[in-house]
């Protein structure tokens, strides 16, 4: 930043915000030099980032960087507490939770870059801790016993005598959705159950959201607003019910509001760290959500865009962003050249085409 | 002619408010009031902004009023604003107008000479193996699906070859071109076989006529035959086939758009569905469909030109 | 209800059925002097017997994924899982014939061949592709036996009974006809919810009114003919005149509209899973293929196998139809060849 100071902000003269819809446009417009920089899609990481976590050789030679962002975030599925089926059995939530393979979904949909949760804080954020693990994390034993003690042995509920059903919402649009839907209804899948998927616009699912016409909803995820665990706790709060508040699963539990009223306010120390061990214990054991994974956002810069701040909790850092236009031209004239083969090919086409259209009237009229 | 076409324009009228009556029904059956207002003030809006917005917009009032409003106004093309963005429809329309027809006006020509061109030559070979195989190769070519050309097309153009950037639009002079190069390409290729096909037989139907002959006995070549006579006559029935989709190139390729992020018409509506922008879709419904009854029109209008006894029926 | 409609024993029986009315109708068809004589120059058209063949290929792939029989656990296996579905599920994607996965972070040796590699779940992607015909051919299917009864019925009445009951139908379909046909498939299948059955109908709806122009315009024509005028004059009534006399000789037009349409109907698939109102998730469908397939063309290395495999399982069909449908076009009417 040192570089830029005593200069007056912007520093640019035009910021154009494309929307692009699709993400294949996306990583070809950056390997074309049409776009300054770019986040690091599922396709584009086998391609860019090597298993090392680093930018693959070729791509580093043109100059670009890596950037590593780790915004502190959780993703989720949340449960509705609320719902006659999975919000009163706690072994059936148990059963699916320990069901789900977060760190396959982190290797095909992240390249095993993000981190699976474990907790609900994410790295970052006091009360965050690196070797607690989730009681109800992935294993399969364990998730066919638990179903079996929630009275569905093999996914099959005895009163019809055929699987059991289970609702999931989530936004469906575009074949990655899709996918990550798939994956999730094959892990649940596993145990017997049968998981209806139902799609959704993000408009209908929020409103499902609001109104509790739901039984499971993939997708959910918060980050921190600011760096602390009441940020992330005080989506289970039973005073912050939808549609007013943010408390999806519409969980209630007074021993979790007792201690989260107690910490929310405290200092941070050994004694609050106690009790955010001892709620994250209790949400552990109701389970009124499956944990997915922590964000990890890999970006590339080009070279002529380097990065100029590094505050993720930044907002309207547009205002330090600087181009080298002169560096930016001349990559984009390099990295585009074209091959004149093809031309040469179609050309070739048609002269065949008229040879043969002459010597066939030549023939006709003879 | 004038009476004729006023009695084809009269013809249109209940069709638009059918269309307007289905598109009403449609929509409002889609979306609650209650989404519609949670989709644009955001999820994190209170209960009241919503009741606000909703009694803002008349949506609280009984169906029946509504749709009286609502028919007015489309006649005097007050189309108000965008749900969405808060911009005014005509401009937004205005707008979308010019990259639409930057891809679907060279597009077609495109097609249109490439087909007739390809029709003319097979004509000229007629009956040979070339003749047959660019038949079977027409066949083919209409078998793959529009998503899969976009797709392959963008993949080699743009990716492999870097001939054109893969998407994206910008107004920037002669530079523009290269934005569109691609979508018009694969706009005249799509429908290239299906168009071959069609005019290889309008074309040998001509072959048969009488007059060919008669111009071949007198001594003129067969390529001034065809590229003379054959093709000034078949051209009549051509337009007449082809003219009913020219309104239709205002509204612009909704694929094409959506794929390579155009900002055209067509985009405009595939967008105002996926978000539930109520304005924009029954403005667009009902200009498509105004569109649609003028290309029908278009299309008898040209019929009744080229053979007088339709007029007299 | 549709417990009752996706139980393994319904389904057998719904395609034993079908398969007993194609027979039905070519048997019934012989024994009509047209169909006999059309049937005489197909067969001489050796293309077109080809691509029938292949139809039939198609036809049989579907069958065997939709005959099904219940198996020891309380599941039920498809007859084509007997053949091809003991292939394993890898983790995530892998080229044709490799011996390890394409991830580089961990590039675990794969469990099993295949063919055509695996795709971003997983799975084997030749399998995923011939199942895929069973979604194809249903859609095409239950589409046809919406559109093709709506279409026929409505050209005859319009073109027989004419005056204001044709001034009618074809206020219907015009105003129909000018709603942006995206916008109808969209609104149906997100008001109806997605499925097989929703996109069918919304499908359904559309494609009407080109066959029921079509019959429409030939009625017109065969109602002028004088044996039409005689049978009214005899006193026979208008069903026995449009069931007897109109429907057989319009028929071969229904027949050909609906093997040509049928590749247009699959074909609008792939389009309406771009557009994210395809087949429901889980579904094997192979416009499902070609849309994931275009992000995983960007990849490097690139993920070819999805979209190639679909896209050529599709241009198969497809051509062949039409190839069908040009056929029977030329034996019907020669001249128009």
């Amino acid at each position: 930043m040192q570089q830029f100071a005593g200069k007056p902000l912007p520093l640019v003269d035009e910021v154009n915000f494309s929307i692009i819809r699709e993400n294949i446009p996306i990583f070809i417009l950056t390997r074309q030099g049409y776009l300054d920089g770019m986040g690091v899609n599922k396709d584009a990481f086998g391609a860019m980032i090597t298993p090392g976590r680093e930018l693959a050789p070729k791509w580093r030679a043109r100059g670009l960087h890596l950037e590593k962002d780790v915004e502190p975030a959780t993703f989720w599925i949340s449960y509705n507490m609320d719902d006659p089926l999975v919000g009163k059995n706690r072994k059936l939530r148990q059963a699916l939770s320990a069901a789900y393979d977060a760190q396959t979904y982190s290797d095909i949909f992240y390249n095993s870059v993000a981190p699976v949760a474990e907790q609900l804080v994410p790295p970052g954020i006091a009360g965050y801790s690196q070797t607690y693990r989730n009681p109800y994390g992935f294993n399969l034993e364990k998730a066919k016993q638990l179903i079996a003690e929630a009275g569905y042995p093999n996914g099959i509920d005895p009163k019809t005598g055929r699987p059991l059903e289970i609702t999931l919402d989530m936004v469906a649009v575009g074949s990655e959705d899709r996918q990550r839907a798939e994956f999730e209804q094959r892990c649940f899948e596993k145990l017997g159950v049968k998981m209806k998927i139902s799609e959704n616009t993000f408009a209908r699912l929020l409103q499902k959201q609001d109104t509790g016409d739901f039984q499971l909803s993939s997708g959910s995820g918060w980050g921190a607003d600011y760096p602390d665990p009441e940020n992330f706790f005080f989506l289970f709060y039973s005073k912050n019910m939808p549609p007013a508040g943010k408390n999806i699963s519409r969980y209630n539990n007074p021993e979790f509001d007792r201690l989260f009223e107690q910490m929310a306010t405290m200092e941070n120390g050994p004694e609050r760290l106690e009790i955010v061990n001892k709620i994250n214990a209790i949400l552990a054991e109701d389970c009124p959500n499956i944990l997915n994974f922590h964000k990890a956002f890999y970006s590339v810069v080009q070279p002529w865009a380097p990065r100029t701040q590094d505050n993720a909790m930044l907002e309207g850092g547009v205002r330090f962003a600087t181009v080298d236009p002169a560096l930016r031209a001349e990559k984009q004239k390099d990295w585009n050249r074209k091959p004149l083969w093809p031309l040469a090919i179609l050309g070739g086409l048609v002269a065949i085409g008229a040879v043969s259209a002459v010597r066939i009237n030549r023939r006709r009229n003879a | 002619m004038l009476s004729y076409v006023l009695r084809r324009l009269l013809y249109a009228v209940p069709i638009v408010l059918g269309v307007i009556a289905i598109t009403f029904l449609l929509f409002n059956v889609l979306q609650t009031p209650q989404a519609a207002a949670t989709l644009v003030l955001g999820p994190k809006a209170s209960q009241q902004a919503r009741a606000e917005w909703i009694k803002n917009r008349g949506l609280d009032k009984p169906k029946s009023e509504q749709f009286v409003k609502h028919v007015k106004n489309m006649a005097t093309f007050n189309f108000g604003t965008s749900w969405k963005s808060g911009r005014e429809l005509n401009e937004v329309f205005r707008t979308g107008v010019g990259p639409s027809l930057m891809i679907t006006i060279p597009g077609f020509l495109a097609g249109l000479i490439g087909g007739v061109g390809l029709a003319l030559y097979q004509v000229f070979v007629r009956n040979s193996l070339l003749d047959r195989s660019i038949t079977l190769w027409a066949v083919a070519l209409m078998s793959v699906p529009t998503v899969v050309y976009i797709i392959f097309l963008q993949a080699i153009g743009a990716l492999m070859l870097n001939y054109f950037p893969a998407s994206g639009f910008d107004w920037r002079g002669l530079e523009t071109l290269k934005f569109v190069a691609l979508p018009i390409i694969i706009m005249a290729v799509v429908n290239l076989g299906s168009d071959v096909r069609l005019y290889r037989t309008i074309f040998m139907e001509e072959i048969t006529q009488d007059y060919v002959r008669t111009a071949l006995a007198k001594g003129l070549s067969s390529g001034h035959v065809l590229g003379v006579h054959v093709f000034k006559n078949g051209l009549i029935a051509l337009i007449t086939l082809t003219v009913g989709s020219l309104p239709a190139l205002i509204t612009g390729s909704l694929l094409i758009e959506n794929f390579f992020g155009i900002p055209g018409l067509g985009n405009v509506l595939v967008l105002a569905i996926g978000t539930g922008d109520q304005p924009v879709v029954m403005a667009s419904v009902y200009l498509g469909s105004l569109l649609y009854i003028a290309s029908l029109i278009l299309t008898d209008i040209c019929y009744a030109l080229a053979d007088p006894r339709i007029r007299l029926s | 209800m549709e417990a009752l409609f996706t139980h393994w024993l319904t389904q057998n029986l719904l395609v034993l059925a079908g398969f007993s009315l194609i027979a039905w109708m070519l048997w019934s068809a012989s024994h009509h002097e047209r169909w006999r004589r059309a049937w005489l120059r197909f067969r001489s058209d050796r293309g077109g017997i080809i691509a029938l063949v292949v139809v039939g290929i198609y036809l049989i792939l579907g069958a065997l994924e939709v005959l099904s029989f219940p198996t020891k656990s309380g599941g039920t296996r498809t007859v084509l899982d007997l053949f091809v579905g003991g292939v394993p599920a890898e983790k995530s994607y892998s080229a044709p014939l490799a011996t390890r996965l394409l991830s580089e972070a961990k590039p675990d040796p794969v469990k099993a061949t295949h063919l055509l590699g695996t795709d971003a779940l997983g799975k084997d992607v030749f399998v995923e592709t011939l199942k895929a015909c069973k979604t194809a051919l249903i859609i095409g299917g239950l589409t046809a036996a919406i559109y093709i009864p709506l279409g026929t019925l409505f050209g005859i009445l319009a073109g027989y009974f004419r005056r204001r009951v044709d001034d009618l139908i074809q206020y219907v379909y015009t105003t129909l006809a000018s709603i942006p046909t995206i916008l109808l498939l969209v609104a149906i299948i997100l008001v109806l919810g997605k499925g097989l059955g929703t996109m069918s109908f919304a499908l359904g709806l559309t494609a009407w009114v080109g066959l029921c122009r079509l019959i429409r315009g030939e009625t017109l024509r065969q109602a002028e003919r004088p044996y039409i005028t005689a049978a009214r004059a005899l006193g026979q009534s208008h069903w026995n005149i449009i069931t007897r006399h109109i429907l057989p000789n319009v028929l071969h037009l229904v027949v050909i509209n609906f093997v040509l349409g049928f590749s247009g109907i699959v074909l609008a698939e792939s389009v309406l899973s771009y557009l994210g109102v395809g087949t429901p998730v889980g579904t094997p469908s192979w416009g499902n293929m070609i849309d994931s397939g275009r992000s995983e063309l960007s990849r490097d290395p690139m993920v070819w196998w999805n979209l190639v495999s679909a896209t050529v399982a599709l241009f198969g069909l497809v051509l062949s139809l039409n190839l069908v449908g040009d056929s029977l076009r030329r034996a019907f009417d020669p001249k128009r060849g």
